[in-house]
């Protein structure tokens, strides 16, 4: 187990394995994406995995069975929204390049590796719009891999999501 | 036992596909706690002075790198101001005092030696503690992206139109080459992140080196060099010229890349043979291209852009081996359009064809042309044995040393007995002559012209013994004797083997056919490779130029023949009435652990020259390649080091080899140092198995380009143009009566052609004369004729090539 990065009480340090040996689908919380709104329960905890490719972030949710690389996975790019108060695990990845993910309000930073995956958690406390930094190049504005992080209220992120689908 | 069962048992075993190389496991790291993040790539450029450096000169120290330009009024300036905060601090840290500091050029065709030496002046670099390094665009931007995996490219994403966008990452390298850590090192934080991390770092020892059985020992290279200096002066022939490894001005990145077998088993197979090398013009330009065939992982495909420069066109060209084991290679011009096709045989996963568009575009034809036999090929070479214009084709198969088990990266996994596997009958296949009916359709004549040949053919080389204007065929086997098949009108080959060539190696690999003594006869040379595994460790050094001794053969049981042997490689001198004698000891052509020769008039004086590829790894010692350079048709002088061929650039003479975990995964195993628990580096020599002579930068004179068992090739570039007058002319074939490319070049139409010549196959058969380097000709007036294949430095009286 690696944890280099300086820790933060919201951004718990960082994980890294082999990409072929890591775990094919991650198991969180129940009833994140529930269809029936009145009866979902709280968010527990959320995983998604972010893939650094040809400059842009794309960030896949669970759907329905609150699994990973599932068939009703959710597809976003560039910005990565999440429920306020839940710890979220995030799965760096990318196909091509090295490239920096740094949620710098969470005081997350990592870089994303082929062939390797990095494990970042973080758990926002407040509800808001906040900077998703990528790489600085030189020569180049790289604006897809310039990003948000929105911290929504599990009602306004479900909402999100099943709009997403 | 009939081909067609064979060919129904290998494809039964054959069926499942080939998946792609997955990168092995990261060995744990060695204490500092930081991560593994991927390997360092192999590289070599030019430092700011000028010199040779390459990615092994790194080994043992621990490197930060960069990527810069030095026109670059961005953040380039800032990069190269925080390394020079990091040199600074070299001097408050004494155990940094190995850290080595790299800055890659990504602007590499303006900023060359000398605009990166007064940059580095500039900055106030410590030349020896701070490497700017350039080369071609293509190989840094190759090690940049897929090496180092940071983007560089010219329209930078987003379209901020800027001209050069690169990567404002550092890389942190270990002193055995792996990646330890990236960094955005232009904020505060993240510098003292990476002075913290170097700090961990630089204690951290290298993986124990290991180097089994003394294959790294070299100490007598440095006398048998001074000996052979000696000799020079005593020398007839001219050979007041060099040869200069110029890998780094050439642009060529391609490294082979081999299965487990060779790569951590050491296994004793034929996968050890290596691969072979291409050359023809494949997109009209009159410029020779580069095919290098790779063993695990896409071969490549290299344009040469003149001056000696070349540019990897393998992705335009369509040439996909889809994760097949390759082997080897020939070019011909199958269907008479004037544009070289391309054959390339694998183990395995089916052989290759692919016809040429005429632009360099190929498309794989080999299920339709019917070619693609799945087996495990080894040479080829496209001939016309029937007369009809066609190119027809042979493809030497080795015999089945391959289990049904696949390995790392889909390839089958060797046999533990490969080197015993002619004396069992149940594992030999027969070499196919496809004849070419037009078309693009080839069909199978093996068993109808008599031809079914079922020695351990690895390559083989047509030749007109008989001087009836038919091919006839000597084919090489690497397990028991050769055999001689005589071409009668076209029709049908008669094995007349020991009639003709009574005594022969046990272990050959590779041959041509070419007029060594100037008397107009084709004589035949034939490397043994085998034979040098004979005496245990194989040849001292001092006894390379030796026969192999009686008593130190194998034993007749293992031999399994007969036959009497020539014990190393054979010279055949042509008497001119078709007999043929063995004079390789008093012509001087005996030479240690070789795989094949290419032939070429290297010194430009109307005799061909030999450069013989040469060496195993382990557990074999180094061996040098073999240069004979020509004494006018009296003798073959040794002149490697002469000539500068070796040592090689920089004196390497060994490479690491594979990693070990020895505590863990490979606990036990029997390169592992005794009580010993970290992480270890096997190294083992180099080696080269492959070569092609011919004119890379179109100044006149021959060049060599050697294909590298494991590694980066050599691209060993000679100065003779500068040294003395050297005319030569360059032939764009013509005509469709005979084979429009004059296929095979038994011998270049004067002293210098376009040749591969692989260790074991026949990519050597493959290129053609397109371009003739000679001299003066001060004995009798230059001639060019339209026939093939004869000498035209002088009058000859006799002709034993294809006919005109």
């Amino acid at each position: 187990m690696y944890v280099p990065r300086d820790r933060d009480p919201r951004c718990y340090g960082s994980i890294l394995r082999r990409v072929r040996e890591a775990l094919a689908g991650t198991v969180f919380a129940a009833g994140l994406a529930c269809s029936h709104p009145k009866q979902e329960p709280p968010i527990q905890s959320m995983t998604v995995e972010i893939t650094g490719h040809d400059y842009k972030w794309i960030v896949r949710y669970p759907g329905e069975d609150g699994k990973l690389e599932t068939p009703d996975d959710v597809f976003g790019r560039q910005d990565l929204h999440v429920p306020v108060g839940v710890e979220t695990t995030v799965l760096l990845k990318s196909r091509d390049y090295v490239y920096t993910f740094a949620l710098p309000d969470m005081n997350c930073r990592e870089i994303a590796v082929p062939d390797l995956e990095f494990t970042l958690r973080f758990k926002p406390d407040a509800a808001g719009t906040y900077e998703l930094v990528g790489d600085n190049m030189c020569g180049s504005t790289h604006p897809d891999l310039l990003g948000k992080l929105v911290v929504q209220t599990a009602p306004e992120f479900r909402a999100w999501l099943r709009e997403k689908r | 036992m009939s081909l067609s069962i064979f060919a129904a048992v290998l494809s039964s075993c054959g069926g499942s596909k080939p998946t792609p190389p997955v990168p092995p496991p990261a060995p744990a790291d060695q204490g500092s706690g930081l991560p593994v993040l991927g390997t360092a790539p192999d590289f070599a450029l030019l430092d700011q002075d000028g010199r040779d450096f390459r990615s092994v000169d790194l080994l043992g120290k621990v490197w930060l790198a960069d990527f810069v330009f030095t026109k670059c009024t961005g953040v380039c300036v800032q990069m190269t101001s925080t390394m020079g905060r990091v040199q600074d601090l070299m001097a408050a840290h004494e155990d940094w005092k190995d850290l080595q500091l790299v800055s890659f050029s990504v602007d590499p065709d303006a900023d060359r030696p000398a605009e990166l030496a007064a940059y580095a002046k500039k900055n106030e670099a410590d030349g020896a503690r701070w490497k700017f390094l350039t080369g071609t665009r293509s190989a840094i931007w190759r090690l940049s992206k897929e090496g180092m995996k940071l983007p560089v490219g010219d329209d930078a994403p987003g379209g901020a139109g800027t001209p050069i966008f690169h990567s404002q990452k550092f890389v942190l390298v270990d002193r055995d080459g792996r990646i330890r850590g990236y960094y955005d090192a232009l904020t505060d934080p993240e510098l003292d992140k990476v002075v913290k991390d170097i700090g961990l770092l630089m204690p951290e020892k290298p993986a124990e080196k290991v180097t089994p059985i003394g294959t790294v020992d070299v100490r007598w290279l440095k006398p048998r060099e001074r000996l052979q200096l000696a000799e020079a002066a005593k020398m007839t022939a001219f050979h007041d010229f060099k040869f200069t490894d110029r890998l780094a001005e050439s642009g060529i990145t391609f490294r082979e890349h081999v299965v487990d077998d060779a790569a951590r088993d050491f296994k004793a197979n034929h996968y050890d043979h290596g691969t072979g090398l291409a050359v023809a013009d494949v997109d009209k330009d009159s410029r020779l291209d580069l095919f290098f065939v790779n063993q695990l992982g896409q071969s490549e495909l290299w344009k040469n852009l003149g001056g000696g420069r070349f540019e990897d066109m393998t992705a335009a060209s369509g040439i996909d081996q889809h994760g097949r084991t390759g082997v080897a290679a020939a070019f011909a011009d199958i269907d008479n359009d004037g544009d070289p096709d391309l054959f390339m045989t694998t183990v395995r996963g089916g052989n290759l064809l692919f016809e040429n568009d005429g632009l360099g575009h190929f498309t794989d034809i080999a299920a339709k042309a019917g070619v693609g036999y799945v087996g495990h090929s080894a040479g080829s070479v496209f001939f016309d044995y029937d007369r009809d214009g066609l190119l027809d084709l042979w493809v030497s198969n080795v015999g089945i040393y391959t289990t049904d088990k696949q390995g790392r990266g889909g390839y089958y996994i060797g046999v533990e007995d490969g080197f015993a596997s002619h004396l069992k009958p149940e594992r030999k296949d027969s070499s196919i002559l496809y004849r070419n009916m037009g078309g693009n359709v080839f069909k199978d004549v093996t068993l109808e012209c008599g031809v079914m040949d079922f020695s351990w053919n690895g390559d083989v080389t047509p030749v007109d013994v008989n001087d009836d204007g038919f091919l006839d065929l000597y084919v090489m086997s690497m397990q028991g004797p050769d055999e001689y098949y005589e071409n009668v009108g076209g029709k049908k080959f008669v094995e007349k083997s020991r009639e003709v060539f009574p005594a022969t190696p046990f272990g050959t690999m590779s041959g041509k056919v070419f007029d060594f003594d100037g008397d107009g006869d084709l004589d035949l040379y034939v490397t043994d490779m085998h034979t040098d595994m004979a005496p245990g460790n194989g040849m001292p050094p001092d006894k390379e130029k030796e026969k192999i001794p009686e008593k130190e053969m194998f034993p007749k049981s293992f031999l399994n023949t007969s036959a009497p042997l020539v014990l190393g490689n054979a010279l055949y001198r042509n008497d001119g009435n078709g007999h043929f004698e063995e004079v390789s000891g008093p012509m001087g052509a005996e030479t240690y652990w070789p795989w094949g020769p290419s032939v070429g008039d290297l010194n430009a004086d109307g005799y061909d020259d030999v450069f013989v590829t040469a060496g195993m790894s382990h557990p074999f010692r180094y061996g040098v390649n073999s240069l004979l350079l020509n004494q006018g048709g009296t003798k073959f002088a040794d002149a490697e080091f002469i000539l500068g061929v070796e040592p090689r650039s920089g004196g390497r003479t060994a490479m690491p080899w594979f990693d070990l975990d020895c505590g863990g995964a490979d606990k036990g195993h029997k390169f592992a140092p005794k009580d010993y628990t970290g992480r270890a580096v096997v190294w083992a020599a180099l080696s080269t198995r492959s070569s092609a002579i011919f004119d890379i930068d179109d100044d006149g004179d021959l060049d060599i380009v050697t294909g590298e068992w494991n590694a980066m090739p050599q691209v060993l570039v000679s100065d003779l143009s500068s040294k003395k007058t050297v005319h030569f002319l360059k032939v764009r074939l013509t005509g469709t009566k005979s084979n429009r490319s004059a296929s095979p070049g038994p011998s270049p139409t004067a002293t210098g052609s376009a040749h591969a010549s692989p260790s074991r196959s026949a990519a050597g058969k493959s290129s053609r004369p397109t371009m003739a380097s000679r001299d003066t000709c001060p004995r009798a007036p230059c001639r060019c004729t339209s026939g093939w294949a004869k000498r035209t430095t002088r009058t000859r009286s006799k002709s034993r090539g294809l006919p005109g």
